[in-house]
């Protein structure tokens, strides 16, 4: 048997006449999908990643504000407002106020007080002295002298 | 190779379905032979050179001449749509099991009964073969398709497609001895 002369024979095998043209007219009835441009192949995995991001964002708000509400209710100690204020008004502050006038001898006002109760009570000449602290430091302070009050001294400014 | 070949694929591509009906025309046979032999039942063959002719007219636009005949192009669609069909089909099709059936009635009259069941022999023993053997001979005994298109066609070089005829036809007459 001459194998290549029966191979050409298979040339002889053909479809039926009536499934072809059934196949045909159905294959050329139907519409072609619209060729995809590059936004429309790229949109689903855009689409994906980008929900994915929306929701991984959310995520890390959700858990942040979750956590930071958590952390409001733990009991501070160094929080508590009454020993706040407690530790406010222990403080020994010394505010100073500088160069009240220019042209005459009341220059710096000292006053020590409290938070609550600051106000300036005193003008004073500038008498610098040398005394010793409890730790032995030398520290210079200045020493008033009750000579006007506070409005007297604005006037003076003011002329 | 259809007359003015370039010109009609050229048409199809741009959405004329009539350059499509001639292409179908010309390679529809071909493409059948193909899948039959591969499958073994004239109904599923149909079916399977439908939904190739389908496949090729639904994505035609995507289609780029790239100095290969169209052919090559049927083929690689054909070759996916037969391997598709074995994956959800498992269960292989007996030999025993083909319709003797699936030669059109005018050839099989000029052809006779001798002649007809000698070439089922032959049929079913290249069915045996591996499916890159099997390919390898239909195009190259079958349509005459020459080395660089069937290279084209299997993604092959052209001395692999050398080798693989002369290893198929050796196997092949090993099977029909």
């Amino acid at each position: 048997m001459e194998l290549e002369k029966i191979l050409k024979e298979f040339k002889n095998i053909e479809p039926r006449a009536e499934f072809s043209k059934i196949s045909r007219a159905t294959i050329l009835a139907t519409t072609r999908t619209p060729k995809k441009t590059w936004a429309q192949i790229l949109w689903p995995s855009l689409r994906f990643s980008s929900g994915a991001l929306i929701t991984g964002f959310l995520i890390v708000i959700i858990v942040g504000a979750f956590s930071t509400g958590i952390n409001s209710r733990v009991p501070l100690a160094s929080l508590d407002p009454i020993t706040l204020k407690a530790e406010a008004e222990a403080i020994d502050i010394q505010i100073q106020l500088t160069a009240l006038g220019y042209d005459n001898p009341l220059q710096v006002i000292n006053d020590t007080s409290t938070p609550s109760g600051v106000s300036i009570k005193k003008v004073a000449k500038i008498i610098p002295t040398e005394i010793k602290t409890e730790e032995g430091k030398e520290t210079t302070v200045i020493e008033t002298e009750p000579v006007i009050t506070i409005e007297e001294a604005l006037e003076v400014l003011v002329k | 190779m259809l007359d003015g070949e370039k010109s009609i694929i050229e048409d199809a591509v741009g959405g004329e379905a009539s350059a499509f009906g001639a292409l179908y025309d010309h390679y529809q046979p071909m493409i059948y032979r193909f899948v039959l032999v591969k499958v073994g039942h004239r109904e599923e063959a149909e079916d399977l050179t439908h939904q190739v002719f389908l496949s090729a007219w639904q994505n035609i636009h995507g289609y780029k001449d790239m100095g290969f005949p169209f052919s090559s192009w049927l083929y690689k669609i054909a070759r996916n749509a037969v391997v598709d069909f074995y994956r959800s089909n498992k269960e292989a099709t007996s030999i025993e099991q083909v319709n003797p059936e699936f030669f059109a009635v005018p050839a099989a009259m000029q052809l006779g009964m001798d002649k007809i069941f000698e070439i089922d022999k032959v049929r079913q023993a290249i069915k045996n073969l591996d499916p890159i053997y099997q390919d390898v001979i239909m195009m190259r005994f079958v349509e005459d398709l020459p080395i660089r298109e069937v290279a084209q066609a299997l993604d092959k070089s052209e001395g692999a497609i050398k080798l693989i005829q002369h290893r198929a036809m050796k196997k092949l007459k090993e099977i029909l001895i």
